[in-house]
Protein backbone atom coordinates (compact mmCIF):
# COMPACT_ATOMS: atom_id res chain seq x y z
CA UNK A 1 0.00 0.00 0.00
CA UNK A 2 2.87 2.24 1.03
CA UNK A 3 4.49 1.52 -2.28
CA UNK A 4 0.95 2.82 -3.88
CA UNK A 5 0.78 5.43 -2.64
CA UNK A 6 4.66 6.55 -2.81
CA UNK A 7 4.16 5.98 -6.81
CA UNK A 8 0.74 8.18 -6.73
CA UNK A 9 2.62 10.85 -4.84
CA UNK A 10 5.34 10.87 -7.94
CA UNK A 11 2.73 10.81 -10.22
CA UNK A 12 1.02 13.64 -9.10
CA UNK A 13 4.17 15.84 -8.51
CA UNK A 14 4.93 15.22 -11.76
CA UNK A 15 1.42 16.36 -13.20
CA UNK A 16 1.73 19.65 -10.62
CA UNK A 17 5.35 20.27 -12.27
CA UNK A 18 4.08 20.28 -15.75
CA UNK A 19 1.12 21.94 -14.92
CA UNK A 20 2.97 25.00 -12.91
CA UNK A 21 5.68 24.90 -15.52
CA UNK A 22 2.66 24.84 -18.41
CA UNK A 23 4.63 28.67 -19.76
CA UNK A 24 8.16 27.01 -19.80
CA UNK A 25 6.82 24.18 -21.21
CA UNK A 26 5.04 25.23 -24.02
CA UNK A 27 5.14 28.11 -26.58
CA UNK A 28 2.26 30.24 -26.92
CA UNK A 29 -0.27 30.72 -24.13
CA UNK A 30 -3.44 28.81 -23.44
CA UNK A 31 -5.27 31.70 -26.08
CA UNK A 32 -3.15 31.46 -28.98
CA UNK A 33 -4.83 30.59 -32.22
CA UNK A 34 -3.17 28.55 -34.91
CA UNK A 35 -5.93 29.51 -37.59
CA UNK A 36 -4.45 27.33 -40.55
CA UNK A 37 -4.38 24.20 -38.26
CA UNK A 38 -8.24 24.67 -36.74
CA UNK A 39 -9.30 21.08 -35.45
CA UNK A 40 -6.65 19.06 -36.46
CA UNK A 41 -6.24 15.99 -35.28
CA UNK A 42 -3.15 14.77 -33.01
CA UNK A 43 -0.02 15.25 -34.54
CA UNK A 44 3.18 16.26 -34.54
CA UNK A 45 3.18 19.45 -33.63
CA UNK A 46 -0.22 19.29 -31.84
CA UNK A 47 0.16 16.28 -29.71
CA UNK A 48 -3.77 16.34 -28.68
CA UNK A 49 -4.68 18.06 -31.47
CA UNK A 50 -6.30 21.90 -32.02
CA UNK A 51 -10.12 23.12 -30.92
CA UNK A 52 -11.81 24.68 -33.70
CA UNK A 53 -10.74 27.79 -32.81
CA UNK A 54 -7.36 26.85 -33.31
CA UNK A 55 -6.14 26.27 -30.28
CA UNK A 56 -3.78 23.47 -29.30
CA UNK A 57 -5.51 21.25 -26.61
CA UNK A 58 -2.30 20.25 -24.61
CA UNK A 59 -1.52 23.58 -23.90
CA UNK A 60 -4.86 24.14 -23.01
CA UNK A 61 -4.67 21.58 -21.03
CA UNK A 62 -1.40 21.85 -18.81
CA UNK A 63 -2.86 25.04 -18.32
CA UNK A 64 -6.54 23.99 -17.27
CA UNK A 65 -4.22 21.73 -14.37
CA UNK A 66 -2.69 24.61 -13.41
CA UNK A 67 -5.63 26.56 -13.11
CA UNK A 68 -7.80 23.47 -10.85
CA UNK A 69 -4.97 22.18 -9.21
CA UNK A 70 -3.22 25.47 -7.70
CA UNK A 71 -6.28 27.26 -7.34
CA UNK A 72 -8.11 24.17 -5.24
CA UNK A 73 -5.74 23.85 -2.70
CA UNK A 74 -5.90 27.90 -1.91
CA UNK A 75 -9.73 27.14 -1.85
CA UNK A 76 -8.97 23.98 0.64
CA UNK A 77 -6.35 26.52 2.70
CA UNK A 78 -9.32 29.19 3.12
CA UNK A 79 -11.74 26.83 4.22
CA UNK A 80 -9.38 25.00 6.70
CA UNK A 81 -8.25 28.55 7.99
CA UNK A 82 -11.75 29.34 8.67
CA UNK A 83 -12.99 25.91 10.46
CA UNK A 84 -9.62 26.41 12.12
CA UNK A 85 -10.44 29.74 13.28
CA UNK A 86 -14.12 29.28 13.83
CA UNK A 87 -13.83 25.83 16.02
CA UNK A 88 -10.86 26.92 18.16
CA UNK A 89 -12.30 30.02 19.27
CA UNK A 90 -15.67 28.77 19.75
CA UNK A 91 -13.82 26.15 22.26
CA UNK A 92 -11.76 28.85 23.88
CA UNK A 93 -14.48 30.99 24.25
CA UNK A 94 -16.77 28.06 25.67
CA UNK A 95 -20.77 28.31 27.20
CA UNK A 96 -22.95 29.85 24.95
CA UNK A 97 -20.85 31.53 22.39
CA UNK A 98 -19.33 27.91 21.62
CA UNK A 99 -23.07 26.54 21.42
CA UNK A 100 -23.95 29.69 19.08
CA UNK A 101 -21.09 28.88 16.76
CA UNK A 102 -21.90 25.32 16.61
CA UNK A 103 -25.49 25.77 15.80
CA UNK A 104 -24.66 28.01 13.24
CA UNK A 105 -22.25 25.67 11.92
CA UNK A 106 -24.34 23.27 11.84
CA UNK A 107 -27.23 25.43 10.42
CA UNK A 108 -24.94 26.17 7.36
CA UNK A 109 -23.67 22.65 6.96
CA UNK A 110 -27.03 21.39 6.61
CA UNK A 111 -27.60 23.82 3.77
CA UNK A 112 -26.96 21.84 0.33
CA UNK A 113 -23.81 23.96 -0.74
CA UNK A 114 -23.92 23.42 -4.49
CA UNK A 115 -27.19 24.75 -4.51
CA UNK A 116 -25.86 27.72 -2.39
CA UNK A 117 -22.79 27.90 -4.82
CA UNK A 118 -25.60 27.82 -7.83
CA UNK A 119 -26.66 30.64 -6.29
CA UNK A 120 -23.71 33.14 -5.75
CA UNK A 121 -22.33 32.57 -9.14
CA UNK A 122 -25.74 33.00 -10.78
CA UNK A 123 -25.27 37.14 -9.33
CA UNK A 124 -22.17 37.42 -10.39
CA UNK A 125 -21.67 40.69 -12.85
CA UNK A 126 -22.34 39.78 -16.15
CA UNK A 127 -19.13 41.54 -17.61
CA UNK A 128 -16.76 39.61 -15.01
CA UNK A 129 -13.43 38.90 -16.13
CA UNK A 130 -12.27 35.45 -16.62
CA UNK A 131 -9.47 35.78 -13.72
CA UNK A 132 -11.39 37.46 -11.84
CA UNK A 133 -14.47 34.60 -12.36
CA UNK A 134 -12.20 31.74 -11.30
CA UNK A 135 -10.63 33.45 -8.13
CA UNK A 136 -14.36 34.37 -7.59
CA UNK A 137 -15.59 30.70 -7.94
CA UNK A 138 -12.70 29.02 -5.90
CA UNK A 139 -13.28 31.92 -2.86
CA UNK A 140 -17.18 30.96 -2.70
CA UNK A 141 -15.81 27.39 -2.60
CA UNK A 142 -13.47 28.52 0.24
CA UNK A 143 -16.16 30.32 2.12
CA UNK A 144 -18.57 27.82 1.69
CA UNK A 145 -16.50 24.18 2.70
CA UNK A 146 -15.76 25.44 6.70
CA UNK A 147 -18.78 24.17 8.58
CA UNK A 148 -17.49 20.38 8.22
CA UNK A 149 -14.44 20.91 9.76
CA UNK A 150 -15.54 22.86 12.91
CA UNK A 151 -16.63 20.20 15.31
CA UNK A 152 -13.90 18.11 15.14
CA UNK A 153 -11.52 21.35 15.48
CA UNK A 154 -13.84 22.41 18.93
CA UNK A 155 -13.53 18.59 20.17
CA UNK A 156 -9.68 18.71 19.58
CA UNK A 157 -9.44 22.66 20.94
CA UNK A 158 -11.78 21.70 23.86
CA UNK A 159 -9.70 18.34 25.06
CA UNK A 160 -6.22 20.48 24.76
CA UNK A 161 -7.31 23.25 26.85
CA UNK A 162 -8.32 21.28 29.36
CA UNK A 163 -4.86 19.68 29.42
CA UNK A 164 -2.31 19.37 31.99
CA UNK A 165 0.88 20.74 29.48
CA UNK A 166 -1.87 23.98 28.61
CA UNK A 167 -2.83 24.65 32.14
CA UNK A 168 0.96 24.18 33.00
CA UNK A 169 1.96 26.84 30.17
CA UNK A 170 -0.72 29.26 31.39
CA UNK A 171 0.42 28.86 35.21
CA UNK A 172 4.05 29.96 33.99
CA UNK A 173 2.29 33.14 32.71
CA UNK A 174 2.76 32.65 29.19
CA UNK A 175 0.17 34.98 26.97
CA UNK A 176 -2.75 33.77 25.68
CA UNK A 177 -1.08 34.77 21.62
CA UNK A 178 1.91 33.05 22.79
CA UNK A 179 -0.02 30.25 24.11
CA UNK A 180 -2.07 29.55 20.99
CA UNK A 181 0.47 29.85 18.74
CA UNK A 182 3.32 27.79 20.16
CA UNK A 183 0.61 25.37 21.98
CA UNK A 184 -2.58 24.91 20.44
CA UNK A 185 -1.80 25.57 16.88
CA UNK A 186 0.37 22.21 16.55
CA UNK A 187 -1.63 20.19 18.04
CA UNK A 188 -4.76 21.41 15.96
CA UNK A 189 -2.40 20.90 12.81
CA UNK A 190 -3.07 16.92 12.36
CA UNK A 191 -7.17 18.09 12.54
CA UNK A 192 -6.14 20.46 10.47
CA UNK A 193 -4.43 18.92 7.71
CA UNK A 194 -7.05 16.08 7.98
CA UNK A 195 -9.73 18.76 6.79
CA UNK A 196 -7.28 19.87 4.34
CA UNK A 197 -7.08 16.41 2.48
CA UNK A 198 -10.36 16.05 3.00
CA UNK A 199 -11.90 18.93 0.94
CA UNK A 200 -9.44 19.21 -1.63
CA UNK A 201 -10.73 16.43 -3.91
CA UNK A 202 -14.34 17.59 -3.18
CA UNK A 203 -13.15 21.09 -4.46
CA UNK A 204 -11.77 19.98 -7.47
CA UNK A 205 -14.33 17.86 -8.40
CA UNK A 206 -17.38 21.09 -7.49
CA UNK A 207 -15.39 22.90 -10.48
CA UNK A 208 -15.15 20.61 -12.64
CA UNK A 209 -19.44 19.95 -12.40
CA UNK A 210 -19.95 24.01 -12.29
CA UNK A 211 -17.52 24.05 -15.42
CA UNK A 212 -19.29 21.24 -16.99
CA UNK A 213 -22.44 22.85 -16.39
CA UNK A 214 -21.11 25.91 -18.01
CA UNK A 215 -20.99 27.85 -14.26
CA UNK A 216 -17.63 27.69 -13.78
CA UNK A 217 -14.24 28.99 -14.89
CA UNK A 218 -15.33 30.78 -18.02
CA UNK A 219 -13.92 30.74 -21.77
CA UNK A 220 -10.87 31.46 -22.62
CA UNK A 221 -9.46 30.96 -19.41
CA UNK A 222 -9.29 27.11 -19.59
CA UNK A 223 -9.64 24.38 -16.44
CA UNK A 224 -9.91 20.89 -16.05
CA UNK A 225 -13.66 21.45 -15.46
CA UNK A 226 -14.34 23.16 -18.87
CA UNK A 227 -12.38 21.27 -21.06
CA UNK A 228 -14.30 18.74 -20.60
CA UNK A 229 -17.31 20.04 -21.70
CA UNK A 230 -16.21 19.17 -25.48
CA UNK A 231 -17.12 15.73 -23.99
CA UNK A 232 -20.93 16.13 -24.02
CA UNK A 233 -21.15 15.55 -27.77
CA UNK A 234 -21.12 11.57 -27.43
CA UNK A 235 -20.54 11.23 -31.41
CA UNK A 236 -17.99 13.66 -31.55
CA UNK A 237 -15.98 11.55 -28.63
CA UNK A 238 -16.44 8.68 -30.54
CA UNK A 239 -14.54 10.38 -33.46
CA UNK A 240 -12.00 12.46 -31.20
CA UNK A 241 -11.20 9.83 -28.25
CA UNK A 242 -8.25 12.58 -27.17
CA UNK A 243 -11.20 14.71 -26.46
CA UNK A 244 -11.06 12.47 -22.70
CA UNK A 245 -7.89 14.00 -22.19
CA UNK A 246 -8.85 16.39 -19.33
CA UNK A 247 -11.33 13.57 -17.85
CA UNK A 248 -8.46 10.97 -17.75
CA UNK A 249 -6.01 13.57 -16.24
CA UNK A 250 -8.75 14.69 -13.86
CA UNK A 251 -9.37 11.23 -12.77
CA UNK A 252 -6.05 10.38 -12.50
CA UNK A 253 -5.19 13.27 -10.46
CA UNK A 254 -8.33 12.31 -7.53
CA UNK A 255 -7.41 8.82 -7.43
CA UNK A 256 -3.65 10.14 -6.86
CA UNK A 257 -5.15 12.34 -4.24
CA UNK A 258 -7.17 9.67 -2.81
CA UNK A 259 -4.80 7.34 -2.11
CA UNK A 260 -2.36 9.75 -0.81
CA UNK A 261 -4.78 11.02 1.79
CA UNK A 262 -6.22 7.83 2.72
CA UNK A 263 -3.84 7.93 5.93
CA UNK A 264 -4.58 11.63 6.75
CA UNK A 265 -8.64 11.12 6.77
CA UNK A 266 -8.63 7.91 8.19
CA UNK A 267 -7.30 9.73 11.09
CA UNK A 268 -9.61 12.60 10.97
CA UNK A 269 -12.63 9.64 11.51
CA UNK A 270 -11.41 8.73 14.81
CA UNK A 271 -10.79 12.08 15.92
CA UNK B 1 -46.17 -0.15 19.31
CA UNK B 2 -46.28 2.19 21.96
CA UNK B 3 -42.90 2.68 21.58
CA UNK B 4 -42.64 3.43 17.91
CA UNK B 5 -45.77 5.69 17.75
CA UNK B 6 -43.83 7.60 21.00
CA UNK B 7 -40.57 7.68 18.49
CA UNK B 8 -43.00 9.19 15.42
CA UNK B 9 -44.36 11.52 17.54
CA UNK B 10 -41.02 13.12 18.78
CA UNK B 11 -39.69 12.94 15.10
CA UNK B 12 -42.65 14.70 13.60
CA UNK B 13 -42.05 17.39 16.54
CA UNK B 14 -38.31 17.66 15.92
CA UNK B 15 -38.86 18.42 12.66
CA UNK B 16 -41.66 20.73 12.90
CA UNK B 17 -39.17 22.55 15.49
CA UNK B 18 -35.93 21.92 13.24
CA UNK B 19 -37.31 23.43 10.29
CA UNK B 20 -39.35 26.81 12.01
CA UNK B 21 -36.04 27.30 13.02
CA UNK B 22 -33.49 26.75 10.54
CA UNK B 23 -35.15 28.03 7.94
CA UNK B 24 -35.51 31.48 8.23
CA UNK B 25 -31.80 31.31 9.35
CA UNK B 26 -31.18 29.47 5.95
CA UNK B 27 -32.55 31.89 4.19
CA UNK B 28 -31.11 35.06 6.09
CA UNK B 29 -27.65 33.31 4.76
CA UNK B 30 -29.16 32.71 1.36
CA UNK B 31 -30.09 36.01 1.33
CA UNK B 32 -26.83 37.61 2.68
CA UNK B 33 -24.92 35.32 -0.34
CA UNK B 34 -27.04 37.22 -2.80
CA UNK B 35 -27.10 40.69 -1.31
CA UNK B 36 -22.94 40.80 -1.05
CA UNK B 37 -22.60 38.53 -4.53
CA UNK B 38 -20.63 41.66 -6.68
CA UNK B 39 -23.22 40.83 -9.36
CA UNK B 40 -26.41 41.48 -7.20
CA UNK B 41 -27.84 44.77 -8.76
CA UNK B 42 -26.61 43.87 -12.25
CA UNK B 43 -29.58 43.25 -14.88
CA UNK B 44 -29.37 42.10 -18.44
CA UNK B 45 -31.51 44.31 -19.00
CA UNK B 46 -28.44 47.23 -18.51
CA UNK B 47 -26.69 45.75 -21.11
CA UNK B 48 -29.77 46.01 -23.66
CA UNK B 49 -28.30 49.22 -26.30
CA UNK B 50 -31.62 50.09 -27.28
CA UNK B 51 -32.25 51.84 -23.24
CA UNK B 52 -31.33 55.29 -22.72
CA UNK B 53 -29.31 56.30 -19.92
CA UNK B 54 -32.30 57.16 -17.49
CA UNK B 55 -33.72 54.28 -18.03
CA UNK B 56 -30.83 52.51 -16.57
CA UNK B 57 -30.65 54.26 -14.22
CA UNK B 58 -33.20 53.68 -12.72
CA UNK B 59 -33.12 50.23 -13.57
CA UNK B 60 -30.12 50.30 -11.31
CA UNK B 61 -31.44 51.92 -8.75
CA UNK B 62 -34.53 49.56 -8.55
CA UNK B 63 -32.25 46.88 -7.79
CA UNK B 64 -30.07 48.77 -5.19
CA UNK B 65 -33.46 49.49 -2.68
CA UNK B 66 -33.58 45.83 -1.92
CA UNK B 67 -29.55 44.80 -1.13
CA UNK B 68 -30.56 44.47 2.44
CA UNK B 69 -30.13 40.82 3.70
CA UNK B 70 -32.81 41.07 6.82
CA UNK B 71 -35.03 42.95 4.85
CA UNK B 72 -34.86 40.81 1.91
CA UNK B 73 -35.36 37.28 4.07
CA UNK B 74 -38.38 38.70 5.96
CA UNK B 75 -40.10 39.87 3.06
CA UNK B 76 -39.16 36.91 1.60
CA UNK B 77 -40.71 34.61 4.10
CA UNK B 78 -43.75 36.68 5.09
CA UNK B 79 -44.68 36.42 1.47
CA UNK B 80 -44.19 32.07 1.49
CA UNK B 81 -45.82 32.06 4.74
CA UNK B 82 -49.01 33.44 2.88
CA UNK B 83 -48.56 30.99 -0.21
CA UNK B 84 -46.54 33.63 -2.16
CA UNK B 85 -43.24 31.77 -3.65
CA UNK B 86 -42.79 34.82 -6.12
CA UNK B 87 -42.52 34.33 -10.04
CA UNK B 88 -39.57 32.96 -12.11
CA UNK B 89 -38.03 35.89 -14.22
CA UNK B 90 -36.78 33.16 -16.65
CA UNK B 91 -40.07 31.09 -17.27
CA UNK B 92 -42.24 34.26 -16.52
CA UNK B 93 -44.74 31.84 -14.06
CA UNK B 94 -45.08 31.68 -10.81
CA UNK B 95 -42.53 29.56 -8.92
CA UNK B 96 -44.99 26.98 -7.21
CA UNK B 97 -46.34 26.02 -10.53
CA UNK B 98 -43.00 25.26 -11.95
CA UNK B 99 -41.82 23.38 -8.30
CA UNK B 100 -44.98 21.71 -8.99
CA UNK B 101 -44.49 20.11 -12.01
CA UNK B 102 -40.94 19.12 -11.75
CA UNK B 103 -40.64 18.04 -7.98
CA UNK B 104 -41.77 14.04 -8.83
CA UNK B 105 -39.63 13.90 -11.51
CA UNK B 106 -36.28 14.97 -8.52
CA UNK B 107 -38.13 12.80 -6.37
CA UNK B 108 -37.94 9.71 -8.20
CA UNK B 109 -34.28 10.15 -8.68
CA UNK B 110 -33.47 10.50 -4.99
CA UNK B 111 -35.50 7.55 -3.96
CA UNK B 112 -34.11 5.31 -7.05
CA UNK B 113 -30.49 6.54 -6.43
CA UNK B 114 -30.36 6.28 -2.96
CA UNK B 115 -32.02 2.89 -2.72
CA UNK B 116 -29.90 1.53 -5.59
CA UNK B 117 -26.81 3.29 -3.83
CA UNK B 118 -27.33 1.60 -0.58
CA UNK B 119 -28.27 -1.53 -2.01
CA UNK B 120 -25.24 -1.71 -3.59
CA UNK B 121 -22.81 -0.43 -0.92
CA UNK B 122 -24.31 -2.94 1.61
CA UNK B 123 -24.34 -5.72 -0.71
CA UNK B 124 -20.51 -5.41 -1.07
CA UNK B 125 -20.13 -4.42 2.01
CA UNK B 126 -21.70 -7.42 3.69
CA UNK B 127 -19.97 -9.29 0.86
CA UNK B 128 -16.79 -8.06 2.19
CA UNK B 129 -17.08 -8.37 5.76
CA UNK B 130 -18.60 -11.62 6.05
CA UNK B 131 -15.99 -13.41 3.47
CA UNK B 132 -12.84 -11.21 4.62
CA UNK B 133 -11.09 -11.65 1.92
CA UNK B 134 -8.21 -9.04 1.47
CA UNK B 135 -8.52 -8.82 -2.17
CA UNK B 136 -12.40 -8.32 -2.28
CA UNK B 137 -11.85 -5.76 0.07
CA UNK B 138 -8.73 -4.05 -2.16
CA UNK B 139 -11.37 -4.67 -5.31
CA UNK B 140 -14.38 -2.87 -3.66
CA UNK B 141 -12.49 -0.28 -2.06
CA UNK B 142 -10.56 0.39 -5.16
CA UNK B 143 -13.76 0.75 -7.39
CA UNK B 144 -15.09 2.93 -4.96
CA UNK B 145 -12.10 5.30 -4.64
CA UNK B 146 -12.56 5.36 -8.86
CA UNK B 147 -15.94 6.07 -9.05
CA UNK B 148 -15.49 8.78 -5.98
CA UNK B 149 -12.74 10.68 -8.85
CA UNK B 150 -15.40 11.11 -11.59
CA UNK B 151 -17.08 13.94 -11.49
CA UNK B 152 -21.09 13.34 -10.65
CA UNK B 153 -21.71 14.63 -13.93
CA UNK B 154 -19.21 13.08 -16.02
CA UNK B 155 -21.32 9.68 -14.93
CA UNK B 156 -24.30 11.56 -15.68
CA UNK B 157 -22.92 11.20 -19.42
CA UNK B 158 -21.86 7.70 -18.99
CA UNK B 159 -25.60 6.86 -18.15
CA UNK B 160 -26.78 8.67 -20.53
CA UNK B 161 -24.58 7.32 -23.09
CA UNK B 162 -25.63 3.85 -21.83
CA UNK B 163 -29.48 4.82 -21.91
CA UNK B 164 -29.60 4.61 -17.78
CA UNK B 165 -31.73 6.33 -15.86
CA UNK B 166 -30.93 9.41 -13.59
CA UNK B 167 -31.32 7.19 -10.87
CA UNK B 168 -28.95 4.93 -11.90
CA UNK B 169 -25.90 7.47 -12.00
CA UNK B 170 -27.13 8.62 -8.80
CA UNK B 171 -27.29 5.04 -7.62
CA UNK B 172 -23.41 5.42 -8.60
CA UNK B 173 -22.62 8.43 -7.30
CA UNK B 174 -24.41 7.16 -3.62
CA UNK B 175 -22.22 3.83 -3.75
CA UNK B 176 -19.02 4.91 -4.29
CA UNK B 177 -19.60 7.43 -0.95
CA UNK B 178 -21.50 5.34 1.24
CA UNK B 179 -19.34 2.29 0.90
CA UNK B 180 -15.92 3.96 1.80
CA UNK B 181 -17.96 4.91 4.96
CA UNK B 182 -20.12 1.95 5.61
CA UNK B 183 -17.39 -0.71 4.03
CA UNK B 184 -15.22 0.51 6.76
CA UNK B 185 -17.35 0.42 9.77
CA UNK B 186 -18.64 -3.25 8.78
CA UNK B 187 -15.21 -4.00 8.18
CA UNK B 188 -14.25 -2.53 11.33
CA UNK B 189 -16.89 -4.41 13.39
CA UNK B 190 -16.55 -7.81 11.85
CA UNK B 191 -12.87 -7.41 12.98
CA UNK B 192 -13.32 -6.88 16.29
CA UNK B 193 -11.85 -9.52 18.42
CA UNK B 194 -14.91 -10.98 20.15
CA UNK B 195 -16.48 -11.53 16.90
CA UNK B 196 -13.30 -13.14 15.18
CA UNK B 197 -13.44 -15.51 18.59
CA UNK B 198 -17.00 -16.14 18.60
CA UNK B 199 -16.05 -16.92 14.68
CA UNK B 200 -13.81 -19.25 15.76
CA UNK B 201 -15.97 -20.92 18.14
CA UNK B 202 -17.83 -22.03 14.80
CA UNK B 203 -20.96 -20.27 15.20
CA UNK B 204 -22.67 -19.02 12.38
CA UNK B 205 -21.24 -15.98 10.43
CA UNK B 206 -24.28 -14.53 8.91
CA UNK B 207 -26.00 -14.70 12.67
CA UNK B 208 -22.36 -13.11 14.04
CA UNK B 209 -22.96 -10.19 11.30
CA UNK B 210 -26.24 -9.49 11.76
CA UNK B 211 -25.82 -9.09 15.74
CA UNK B 212 -22.54 -8.95 16.52
CA UNK B 213 -21.45 -6.67 13.53
CA UNK B 214 -24.48 -4.72 12.22
CA UNK B 215 -26.38 -4.37 15.30
CA UNK B 216 -23.70 -2.30 16.97
CA UNK B 217 -22.91 -0.49 14.44
CA UNK B 218 -26.42 0.69 13.52
CA UNK B 219 -26.15 4.27 14.79
CA UNK B 220 -23.11 5.09 12.67
CA UNK B 221 -24.71 3.97 9.65
CA UNK B 222 -28.13 6.08 9.86
CA UNK B 223 -25.66 8.63 10.83
CA UNK B 224 -24.09 7.28 6.98
CA UNK B 225 -27.85 7.00 5.82
CA UNK B 226 -28.60 11.29 6.56
CA UNK B 227 -25.17 11.98 5.13
CA UNK B 228 -26.12 10.36 1.87
CA UNK B 229 -29.43 11.91 1.28
CA UNK B 230 -26.77 15.55 1.55
CA UNK B 231 -24.45 13.60 -0.84
CA UNK B 232 -28.00 12.81 -3.62
CA UNK B 233 -29.09 16.61 -3.09
CA UNK B 234 -25.43 17.98 -4.06
CA UNK B 235 -25.68 15.07 -7.29
CA UNK B 236 -29.43 16.31 -8.01
CA UNK B 237 -28.27 19.45 -10.43
CA UNK B 238 -25.43 17.99 -12.48
CA UNK B 239 -26.67 14.69 -13.45
CA UNK B 240 -30.41 16.30 -14.41
CA UNK B 241 -28.74 18.39 -16.66
CA UNK B 242 -26.86 16.61 -18.43
CA UNK B 243 -29.38 13.63 -18.39
CA UNK B 244 -31.97 15.99 -19.53
CA UNK B 245 -34.62 15.11 -16.89
CA UNK B 246 -37.07 17.89 -16.37
CA UNK B 247 -36.54 17.79 -12.04
CA UNK B 248 -35.82 20.14 -9.60
CA UNK B 249 -31.90 20.27 -9.90
CA UNK B 250 -32.21 21.30 -13.78
CA UNK B 251 -34.89 24.10 -12.85
CA UNK B 252 -32.17 25.51 -10.37
CA UNK B 253 -29.63 25.69 -13.13
CA UNK B 254 -31.83 27.39 -15.88
CA UNK B 255 -32.56 30.01 -13.28
CA UNK B 256 -28.72 30.21 -12.54
CA UNK B 257 -28.03 30.88 -16.14
CA UNK B 258 -31.15 33.43 -16.26
CA UNK B 259 -30.05 35.23 -12.42
CA UNK B 260 -33.41 34.09 -11.55
CA UNK B 261 -32.92 34.73 -7.73
CA UNK B 262 -36.63 34.21 -6.37
CA UNK B 263 -36.85 30.71 -8.08
CA UNK B 264 -32.89 29.68 -7.01
CA UNK B 265 -33.82 30.67 -3.43
CA UNK B 266 -36.87 28.59 -3.37
CA UNK B 267 -34.98 25.31 -4.52
CA UNK B 268 -32.76 26.42 -2.26
CA UNK B 269 -35.04 26.26 0.67
CA UNK B 270 -36.48 22.98 -0.40
CA UNK B 271 -33.47 21.35 -0.89
CA UNK B 272 -32.01 22.66 2.67
CA UNK B 273 -35.62 21.47 4.36
CA UNK B 274 -35.05 18.03 2.82
CA UNK B 275 -31.70 17.73 4.08
CA UNK B 276 -32.97 18.87 7.42
CA UNK B 277 -35.70 16.23 7.27
CA UNK B 278 -33.66 13.84 6.90
CA UNK B 279 -31.05 14.85 9.50
CA UNK B 280 -33.76 15.14 12.31
CA UNK B 281 -35.23 11.95 11.27
CA UNK B 282 -31.50 10.37 11.89
CA UNK B 283 -31.23 11.82 15.30
CA UNK B 284 -34.29 10.73 16.49
CA UNK B 285 -33.81 7.42 15.39
CA UNK B 286 -30.07 7.36 17.08
CA UNK B 287 -31.42 8.33 19.89
CA UNK B 288 -34.46 6.37 20.19
CA UNK B 289 -32.06 3.02 19.85
CA UNK B 290 -29.45 4.50 22.23
CA UNK B 291 -32.69 4.62 24.78
CA UNK B 292 -33.81 1.04 23.79
CA UNK B 293 -29.79 -0.10 24.62
CA UNK B 294 -30.32 1.66 27.71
Amino acid sequence: MKAVRISCLAALLGIYACAIGAGVLTRGGYAQQDREHAGERPGAVHWLGTDDLGRDRLVRLLYGARTSLVLAPAAALLATALATAIGSAAALMGGGVERAALYLTDVVSSTPWFFALLMVRAVLPLNVDPALSVAITFAILGLLGWPQGVRPMAARSGAMIHSEFLQQARAAGIGPMRLLARHLAPNLAPVAAAHFWATLPVFILAEANLSLLGLGVAEPLPSLGNLMTEIRDFQNVAQHPWLLAPALLLVAVMGALQAISQPVRSSYDCT
Amino acid sequence: MNFFVKILWRASWRIALRLVTRLPLIALLACTLLCLAPGFDADERRLDLRLSSQSIAALAKAQQGTRNPLAMSAGYLAAVVHGDLGESTTFGAPVLELVSDRWPATLRSLVGGLCGGWLLAAGTATLVALLRSQAMSSAAGTMATALISVPSALLGLIAMLLNGPVAGAMAVVIFARVYQYAGRILERTAGAPHVVCAVGAGLSRWRLFCFASVAPALPELIAVGAASVGMALASVVPLEVVCDSPGLGQLAWKAALGRDAPLLLFVTLAMAAAANLSNTAADTAIEALARRRT
